[in-house]
C-alpha cells in the first residue's frame, strides 16, 4: 500500500514540476494551483489518508507528500513572480540584425607586428627600435656589404640630399670616403639596428626590431616602396644553427598556427653565413601548388642565418667566443598570407573599405 | 637561371628521379627552384614533312596546295597553305588532323586542336606550322623551315627538343660559378644521391689553347698585325683575343638551337649562338668582332685596348642605341676608338653579319665593380654583365675559347685559329683557408665525421689537406669567388648535408624580465582605445610632395629631400602627418560620408646633427557629420578617455587654449610644426602652459576640469593643447581645422583633428592611478537652469565655480545647453547638475539647499545668469 502511494507521489512530482514552466498566464497558474494543491487534489487526499496508515509508513509517506507540497508551492510562487514581471504581450523580433557600435580597425600590419612582439617577448626578446634615416655605414658597410659589393643590388636605396656631398667633392679622397660612410639614406632593412645595439651592449643579446623600411623600387602587387620589417637577433656563447631553427619554428607556430609546416633552405645574405630562407607550407593548396604560392606549394616567410663573423668583428665582438643568429621577416607579407589578399599596395592605399575589415 | 636537363646530362649522370624531385633537391641544397617545366608540354601529332609539290589553290590567289610526305608508310597529304617561304624539297612541321598546336596565333595564344577544314572547297589534310605556332619564336610570317637532314615522319617533339625539362633556379649574387650548366652539374653531383660527373664534365674544365696553335695556318693576316694593349690591367685581369678564320655564317645545328631556346635564348646564327652556348655551358661570356670591320675602323690595323671612357665619348651598341658614356665605363677600343662596352655589350659597328668570314673572339675577365657601376649608369644589363658583375674565374676564359672553337667547327669544318693573344696580367691565385671540423659541428649542431666533411667539400672542388686532428687546410677552387672564410665552408657543408638534418634546440638564456618600451605601451593603448571608439588605423607614406607641404603653408626647404625619389609626389620627408591624413580623408570621402582615422608614425624634423630628428606622433582626424559642437565634444571625450586609458592621473593633464603666440615654445617642435600652421590659418590661437588647479577626483569634478577651456566653432579654427602636470611641454593639440585649409585638400566637410607627440606622452604617462573609494554617505543632487550670454565660457565657468569653495559641493556637470528664439539672440540656456555631500555624515536637505543657494548667487553675480 505505502509503496503504491510513494510511487504516486513521485508521479505527481514529475507531472507537476514539468508543467509549472509551461504556465503562461496568471489564471492558468490559479487553475494549476487548484489542480495540484486544492482540496480535491490527489496530493491533498494522500495527506488526508495518512492517518489510516501504520505508524512507520505514515511518517515516511507523510514526509514525502509534505515535501512535494512545498516544492510545488515554491515553483508556483516563482512562476507567479516571473509572470507578473513579464510584459503581457512581448513584441521582440529577435531575428533583426544587431545594432553595432562603430568600431575602427587596427592596421593589419600592426596587428601582425603586435603578435610578433608578444611571441618574442615571451621568449625573452626585447623590443628595440632604430632610426628610419640611416647612414650608409650602418645600413650596408657594418653588415658586410662594402661599397660596390654586388649584393648591394639586393637593396635599391633612397638617398637623402645632402649639401655636404657637393663640398666633399673638393676634399681629399679620404674625407670623401668618410662622407660616403655618413651618407644618409632611408634604411632598406631593420638590420642596421642589430649593429647599433651590439655596439652598445655586450652579449647575451636578444632583441627584435620592428619598423618601417624603404626600397627604391617600382610598386606592383608584390612590391611597395615602403613596408614593415621585423628584425631579430640573438647573440651569446655557443649559439648554433639548431637554436636558430628551434626559435623560429616555435615562434612562428604561435604566430601563424600550431599546425603550420615550415622548411629551411639555403639562401644568401651578406651578413649571415650560413644563410637560410624559411618557407611555410601554402595553406590554400596544402603544398600541391596553387596561384597564391605560384605553384610552389610554399610561401616565403623570412630570411635568416648565423651572424657573419665580419659583422661581429665590426662591433668588437670576438667571433671565436660568441656566435648568434639573425632573421628578418616581413609582417606585410605575413598579413597578406594570413588574411588572404594578394596586393601589398592595399596596405598603404588606406582605403577604409579595405582597412575597416580588420576589426 | 634556367638549366636544361638534357644539357646537364652532358656533365652529370643523375639517378632515376623525376624533374620535380630534382627541383626539390635543388631547393633543399642549392637555392630555391622557381619552376620545373617541360620545354613544350603541348605539341602533339605534329611531324616532319617533306614538301613534294606546290600547286596554286584553284579557288584562291593567295593560297597554295602543298603535297607533303610525312613518312614512308603514310600517303602524302594535301595541305592548304598561305605562306610563301616554302619550296619543294624542304622539310617543314606538319600538324596532322587532330594534332594539338601549342599556340593559337589568331586567337588567345593557347594550345588548340586542329580539325579537318575545307578552305575554298579544298579539304586541307593538315597544317604547316609557323615558328610562333610551335612556340619556338615570335615569327608568324612564314613556315618553320627545318634543316634538310631532318627525317620526314619524325615527331616534332623530338626534332625540336620539346621533351627536355627546364629548371629555373633563383641563384643569388654569391654564386656566379653556378650560372652555367657545368657549375650546376658540379653542385648536383655533390648533393643528389647517386649522381656522378661525366667524362665530359672533366673535359669541359680543360683548355687546349696551346694545342690549337698546332694547326695555326699561314693567314692573310699575320699574328703581328693584331696587337692587344691593356691600359687598365687592374680592371681587366685577362684578355684573350683569338683570330678565327674560315667562318660561314649560317643557322646553328638544331640541337644547339633547341638547347638555347629551352633556356630562353633566341638562336641567331652559328657564331652568336656558339658564344651564348659557351656562356650558358661554362659561364664564360664571349664576344665576336668582325675582323674586316675592325680593320676598316682601325685603318687597316687592329690594336685592341682596354681603358676607361673619356668625357663625351659615344658608342652605338648592338641593340641599336647610341649611348653617351659616363667617365666610369670600361671600354674595349680598337686603335683607340671604342668598339665595345667591356663586359656589357659590343658595338654595332663591328657586329658580325651574314658576310662575316673571320672574327676576333674576345674571352676576357673584367672587374665586377666597374662592370656593375657602368651597367647601372647606362641602364643596360646583359647576360654577360650579369656574370661579370658577380665576379667570374679568369681561368674560364681559355676554357671558353676552346669550347667555342669545338662548337663552331660543327658548322665550319675549315675553321682556323689563326692567332691568339692571351694577356693574363694578374694571375688568379688560389685561396687557402683553415677549417676546424669541431667548430663546424658545434655551429651546426651536427655530429659529422671528418671523412664525411672532406668528401662533401671535395665533391664541390675544394682541396683538403689534414693539418692535425680536426684541422684542415682547404684550397678554394678559383671559380668559387664567394668563399672567403671558414664560415663559408661551414655553410657549404650545412647545405650539402641539408638544413633539414639540423636538429631543433631552444637556446638556454637567463630569464631577464623585460619592460615594454614606453612608446610601444603608448601605441598599444592608443590603438586599442581609438579603434574601439570607431577610428581606423592607416599607414601612409613617409614622404610627400612639395605641393602637399605648400598646401599646409609649410616651407619645403625646411624639409629633408630625397635625392632619388620615385616620383615628384614622393620627394620630401614629411615633418607632420596632417597632409597625409587630410589626403587620405579626401580620398575616402569619395566612397563614404564619414571618415574617422588615425596614424602613428614618425615625422622628420631638422635636428642638431646632419640626420633628421625622428619623432613619433599620433594624428587623428574625424569629419563632422552635422553638429560641429557635438562632434567636437565627442572627439574631445575620446581624447580624454585616451589619456586616462594610458594611466594619466585625472588631475595631471588639462586642456588649455592656445592664446598667445609667444607661448608656442612651450610645445615640443613636432607639435609646433602643426600649431604654428593652425595659428597662421586662424586668428586667435594661444597656448598657455599654466597649470590648472588640481581637481578632486569625482566624476562631476572631472568634467568640470575638462570644461576649463575653449573650443572653436566654425569658421574659426581653435586649437587646444594638452599639458602634463609637470607643465613644461604640451603633449597634444586638439582643434577644428580651418575650412580654408581643408578646402585645399578638396574636403568640403569640417574636420576635427587631434595631433600629439607620442614621445612626450610616453614620457609623461603616469603608471599608477590613484583610485578613491566610493563615498560612504549619500549625496544630494540638485539642478539649476539659467540663461547666460553666448560669450560665457562654460568650461571656465565650471572651473571657477569649483574653485569658489561652495560648502559640500563635490561635483558640477553641464547636462544641457540649448538656444532658441524665446531665450533670444546671443544667449544660451544652460542646465547644471550640482552634487553635494559631506565626508563624515549624511548631509541634510537644509545644508544642501544652503549650498545650492550659494551656487545660484555665484551664477547671478559672476555671470548675470537669469535663473529659470
Amino acid at each position: 500500500m505505502s509503496s503504491d502511494q510513494k510511487k504516486r507521489i513521485a508521479e505527481i512530482r514529475a507531472q507537476a514540476l514539468d508543467l509549472t514552466d509551461t504556465i503562461k498566464t496568471l489564471s492558468e497558474l490559479g487553475e494549476f494551483r487548484v489542480r495540484f494543491l486544492g482540496r480535491k487534489s490527489e496530493l491533498t487526499s494522500i495527506l488526508r489518508s495518512l492517518k489510516d496508515l501504520p505508524e512507520e509508513e505514515r511518517r515516511e509517506v507523510g514526509k514525502a507528500a509534505n515535501t512535494l507540497y512545498r516544492e510545488i508551492e515554491e515553483a508556483l510562487d516563482f512562476r507567479e513572480k516571473s509572470l507578473e514581471s513579464m510584459p503581457s504581450e512581448l513584441t521582440l523580433d529577435v531575428t533583426r540584425p544587431g545594432i553595432r557600435p562603430r568600431i575602427g580597425a587596427a592596421h593589419p600590419t600592426t596587428k601582425i607586428l603586435e603578435s610578433f612582439e608578444e611571441v618574442f617577448t615571451s621568449m625573452g626578446f626585447e623590443v628595440v627600435e632604430g632610426p628610419e634615416v640611416e647612414t650608409d655605414y650602418y645600413n650596408f658597410e657594418a653588415l658586410n656589404i662594402p661599397k660596390g659589393h654586388p649584393a648591394r643590388d639586393m637593396w635599391d636605396t633612397f638617398y637623402l640630399e645632402s649639401p655636404e656631398a657637393i663640398q666633399d667633392k673638393a676634399q681629399s679622397s679620404e674625407l670623401r670616403a668618410q662622407g660616403e660612410k655618413e651618407r644618409l639614406l632611408l634604411r632598406t632593412h631593420t638590420s642596421p639596428v642589430q649593429v647599433r645595439v651590439m655596439e652598445q651592449r655586450k652579449p647575451p643579446i636578444r632583441i627584435i626590431v620592428p619598423g618601417r623600411v624603404y626600397r627604391h623600387e617600382n610598386e606592383d602587387a608584390t612590391h611597395s616602396a615602403m613596408f614593415y620589417q621585423v628584425e631579430g637577433l640573438l647573440v651569446d656563447e655557443g649559439i648554433t644553427f639548431a637554436h636558430l631553427k628551434a626559435t623560429l619554428m616555435y615562434a612562428f607556430r604561435l604566430i601563424l598556427g600550431e599546425d603550420r609546416i615550415f622548411r629551411f633552405r639555403p639562401s644568401f645574405f651578406p651578413f649571415t653565413e650560413p644563410s637560410a630562407e624559411v618557407d611555410v607550407r601554402c595553406e590554400y593548396c596544402e603544398g600541391t601548388g596553387c596561384e597564391t604560392c605560384r605553384g610552389k606549394g610554399w610561401l616565403e616567410l623570412l630570411g635568416a642565418g648565423m651572424v657573419h663573423p665580419n659583422v661581429l668583428k665590426k662591433v668588437g665582438y670576438d667571433p671565436d667566443t660568441v656566435s648568434g643568429f639573425a632573421f628578418g621577416a616581413g609582417p606585410d607579407r605575413i598579413a597578406m598570407k594570413k588574411y588572404g589578399f594578394t596586393d601589398i599596395r592595399m596596405l598603404y592605399k588606406n582605403d577604409l573599405r579595405f582597412l575597416s575589415q580588420f576589426i | 637561371m634556367k638549366v636544361s636537363l638534357d644539357w646537364l646530362s652532358d656533365f652529370v649522370t643523375l639517378p632515376r628521379i623525376s624533374p620535380a624531385e630534382l627541383g626539390e633537391l635543388i631547393t633543399q641544397h642549392l637555392i630555391e627552384t622557381e619552376s620545373v617545366a617541360k620545354v613544350n608540354p603541348h605539341a602533339k601529332g605534329i611531324v616532319v614533312g617533306e614538301i613534294l609539290e606546290i600547286r596554286p589553290h584553284p579557288n584562291a590567289d593567295k593560297l597554295q596546295l602543298v603535297l607533303v610526305a610525312v613518312g614512308n608508310k603514310e600517303e602524302p597529304l594535301e595541305i592548304v597553305c598561305g605562306a610563301h617561304n616554302i619550296a619543294k624539297g624542304q622539310k617543314v612541321p606538319v600538324a596532322l588532323i587532330g594534332a594539338t598546336v601549342p599556340v593559337d596565333v589568331k586567337g588567345d595564344g593557347k594550345p588548340w586542336v586542329l580539325k579537318e577544314t575545307v578552305i575554298r572547297n579544298v579539304t586541307s589534310q593538315g597544317m604547316l606550322c609557323s615558328p610562333k605556332e610551335l612556340a619556338v619564336a615570335d615569327d608568324t610570317d612564314g613556315i618553320l623551315i627545318l634543316p634538310p637532314e631532318t627525317k620526314a615522319g619524325s615527331d616534332i617533339r623530338e626534332v625540336l627538343g620539346f621533351d627536355d625539362w627546364v629548371i629555373d633556379i633563383d641563384l643569388k649574387s654569391n654564386r656566379p660559378d653556378a650560372l652555367s650548366h657545368v657549375g650546376v652539374a658540379r653542385d648536383l653531383a655533390a648533393f643528389v644521391p647517386g649522381a656522378k660527373l661525366t667524362k665530359r664534365f672533366y673535359l669541359a674544365q680543360s683548355s687546349k689553347l696551346k694545342a690549337q696553335s698546332d694547326f695555326l695556318q699561314p693567314s692573310a693576316l699575320s699574328l703581328q698585325q693584331i696587337k692587344v694593349a691593356i691600359d687598365a690591367p687592374e680592371l681587366c685581369p685577362r684578355y684573350i683575343a683569338a683570330l678565327v678564320e674560315g667562318i660561314t655564317i649560317q643557322p646553328s645545328p638544331l640541337w644547339i638551337q633547341n638547347r638555347l631556346r629551352a633556356i630562353g635564348m633566341r638562336p641567331i646564327n652559328n657564331v652568336v649562338d656558339a658564344t651564348n652556348y659557351v656562356m650558358a655551358e661554362v659561364g664564360q661570356p664571349l664576344h665576336a668582332f668582325d675582323i674586316k670591320k675592325l680593320l676598316r675602323g682601325g685603318g687597316g690595323a687592329i690594336t685592341i685596348g682596354v681603358r676607361m671612357s673619356r668625357e663625351g665619348e659615344r658608342l652605338t651598341t648592338l641593340d641599336g642605341k647610341e649611348r653617351s658614356l659616363s667617365p666610369e665605363t670600361l671600354l674595349i677600343t680598337n686603335e683607340g676608338i671604342p668598339v665595345a662596352l667591356a663586359g656589357i655589350m659590343g658595338g654595332a659597328a663591328t657586329e658580325i653579319d651574314r658576310s662575316t668570314t673571320s672574327i676576333l673572339l674576345e674571352a676576357a675577365n673584367f672587374d665586377p665593380m666597374v662592370t656593375a657601376k657602368a651597367s647601372r649608369a647606362l641602364g643596360l644589363r646583359s647576360e654577360a654583365s650579369h656574370r661579370f658583375e658577380k665576379g667570374i674565374d679568369p681561368t674560364g676564359a681559355s676554357i671558353g675559347v676552346t669550347r667555342l672553337l669545338a662548337l663552331l667547327r660543327e658548322t665550319c669544318p675549315t675553321l682556323n685559329l689563326a692567332a691568339i693573344h692571351d694577356e693574363y696580367v694578374t694571375r688568379v691565385s688560389q685561396v687557402h683557408l683553415t677549417l676546424d671540423s669541431g667548430r663546424l659541428n658545434r655551429v651546426l649542431a651536427l655530429k659529422l665525421r671528418d671523412s664525411e666533411i672532406v668528401a662533401m667539400l671535395t665533391r664541390l672542388g675544394f682541396d683538403l689537406k689534414k693539418k692535425r686532428a680536426h684541422l684542415y687546410e682547404v684550397g678554394v677552387p678559383t671559380f668559387r669567388v664567394d668563399i672567403h672564410g671558414e664560415e663559408d665552408l661551414i655553410e657549404e657543408v650545412a647545405r650539402i648535408q641539408g638544413y633539414d638534418e639540423i636538429s631543433l634546440e631552444l637556446p638556454r638564456l637567463p630569464a631577464v624580465p623585460r619592460r615594454m618600451l614606453p612608446i610601444e605601451r603608448m601605441r598599444r593603448l592608443s590603438r586599442h582605445l581609438l579603434t574601439t571608439q570607431g577610428f581606423t588605423e592607416v599607414a601612409t607614406y613617409a614622404y610627400e610632395s612639395e605641393e602637399s607641404i605648400a598646401k599646409l603653408g609649410l616651407n619645403p626647404d625646411e624639409h629633408f629631400r630625397i635625392a632619388n625619389p620615385l616620383s615628384r609626389e614622393q620627394a620630401y620627408l614629411r615633418s607632420e602627418l596632417l597632409g597625409s591624413l587630410l589626403g587620405t580623408t579626401a580620398e575616402n570621402l569619395r566612397y563614404t560620408s564619414e571618415v574617422a582615422l588615425f596614424e602613428i608614425a614618425r615625422v622628420f624634423l631638422r635636428g642638431e646633427g646632419r640626420a633628421p630628428r625622428e619623432v613619433e606622433v599620433l594624428g587623428l582626424t574625424a569629419t563632422v557629420a552635422t553638429d560641429i559642437e557635438a562632434d567636437f565634444l565627442r572627439v574631445k571625450g575620446v581624447v580624454e578617455s585616451l589619456h586616462e586609458s594610458r594611466g594619466f592621473e585625472k588631475s595631471s593633464y588639462t586642456f588649455v587654449p592656445l592664446r598667445e603666440e609667444e607661448r608656442l615654445p612651450h610645445l615640443p617642435e613636432e607639435l609646433r610644426v602643426v600649431a604654428s600652421l593652425l595659428l597662421r590659418t586662424a586668428s586667435a590661437l594661444i597656448v598657455t602652459p599654466d597649470r590648472v588647479n588640481p581637481v578632486r577626483s569625482s566624476h562631476g569634478a572631472l568634467s568640470a576640469m575638462f570644461a576649463a577651456d575653449e573650443f572653436g566653432i566654425h569658421p574659426r579654427i581653435k586649437t587646444q593643447g594638452i599639458l602634463p602636470s609637470n607643465g613644461v611641454k604640451g603633449v597634444g593639440l586638439l582643434g577644428v581645422i580651418d575650412p580654408r585649409l581643408t578646402a585645399r585638400f578638396d574636403i568640403s566637410k569640417q574636420v576635427i583633428c587631434y595631433y600629439e607627440s607620442l614621445e612626450e606622452a610616453g614620457k609623461s604617462g603616469i603608471i599608477t592611478v590613484k583610485i578613491s573609494e566610493p563615498p560612504r554617505y549619500p549625496e544630494i543632487v540638485m539642478d539649476v537652469a539659467f540663461v547666460t550670454g553666448e560669450e560665457t565660457e562654460l568650461g571656465t565657468l565650471l572651473s571657477t565655480l569649483l574653485r569658489h569653495s561652495i560648502p559640500f559641493m563635490v561635483g558640477a556637470d553641464i547636462f544641457d545647453v540649448f538656444r532658441d528664439e524665446k531665450i533670444g539672440q546671443g544667449k544660451k540656456s544652460v542646465a547644471l547638475r550640482l552634487t553635494y555631500r559631506a565626508a563624515d555624515r549624511t548631509l541634510t536637505d537644509e545644508e544642501a539647499k544652503r549650498s545650492h543657494e550659494k551656487v545660484i548667487q555665484f551664477l547671478k553675480e559672476r555671470y548675470q545668469a537669469e535663473i529659470r
